[in-house]
């Protein structure tokens, strides 16, 4: 099973290597939000959970390190995803996963399908007990 | 929002099963990317559903059968990273190794 494995990971490897596919640097979520996870998470979690004008200021932050928002000036902690930000529905996905990381908890489906703004995604998180 | 759900559990699987190498978690991310924008764009509703229903059955298998292996410095071994989803079959098989087969490998000799 590991020799499958790794002839599949290879081939995974070897074809996304095609130059064509190289159409633009695409920052994978974990690591576009990386540096401020490690920033955020010390400078916040010492307190208790955080407050929703923290968990705003973080979400905006870290929607300003991804990169295919074309006008970063209209991140606000109002701002709808795709209608103000310019996000597809792939996109969305891979924004909130970054906010699942950012504050240590795990989003399921149904909920996370639900947050389409920054506004919901604060609500969200403000709910949760476990996050940091 | 099938197709949604499938490219979070695709990314999620990618996540876990590439740990810590970022190499492969950006080559993983780029492909699984790629592909959803490829067929969301040509996809027809029946070849959707096929599409779909792979999707998730890769990162069943990026998460179950897919293990990282390091080189252990200075010896030939790796050392494997095992993770609570990862498939553990019963070895059955190996306990009885010869059964039925015996027959054949004389006849090879």
């Amino acid at each position: 099973m590991l020799r499958t494995a790794l002839r599949q990971s290879s081939r995974l490897l070897t074809s996304s290597m095609r130059p064509a596919v190289f159409t633009g640097v695409r920052v994978f979520p974990s690591m576009s939000v990386a540096p401020q996870m490690a920033f955020g998470g010390r400078f916040y979690s010492s307190g208790g959970p955080p407050s929703k004008a923290d968990i705003e200021g973080r979400i905006v932050e870290l929607l300003k390190g991804f990169d295919k928002i074309a006008d970063p000036s209209k991140i606000s902690a109002t701002s709808h995803f795709s209608n103000d930000l310019g996000l597809d529905s792939l996109d969305t996905v891979e924004v909130v996963m970054a906010i699942e990381e950012e504050f240590s908890v795990e989003i399921p489906d149904k909920e996370a399908d639900a947050i389409q703004s920054v506004g919901q995604a604060v609500d969200y998180i403000a709910s949760q007990p476990g996050a940091v | 929002m099938s197709v949604i759900h499938a490219y979070r559990a695709l990314l999620r699987a990618a996540q876990a099963a590439f740990q810590g190498d970022s190499k492969l978690l950006l080559a993983s991310h780029r492909e699984i990317r790629m592909r959803f924008e490829r067929n969301l764009d040509s996809s027809s509703a029946d070849d959707k559903e096929e599409k779909v229903k792979h999707a998730f059955e890769v990162a069943k298998f990026l998460k179950q059968n897919l293990v990282q292996a390091e080189k252990i410095d200075g010896q030939e071994n790796f050392k494997l990273r095992l993770r609570d989803e990862t498939e553990r079959g019963d070895n059955e098989s190996i306990k009885t190794p010869l059964k039925g087969r015996v027959g054949k490998l004389e006849k090879c000799s």
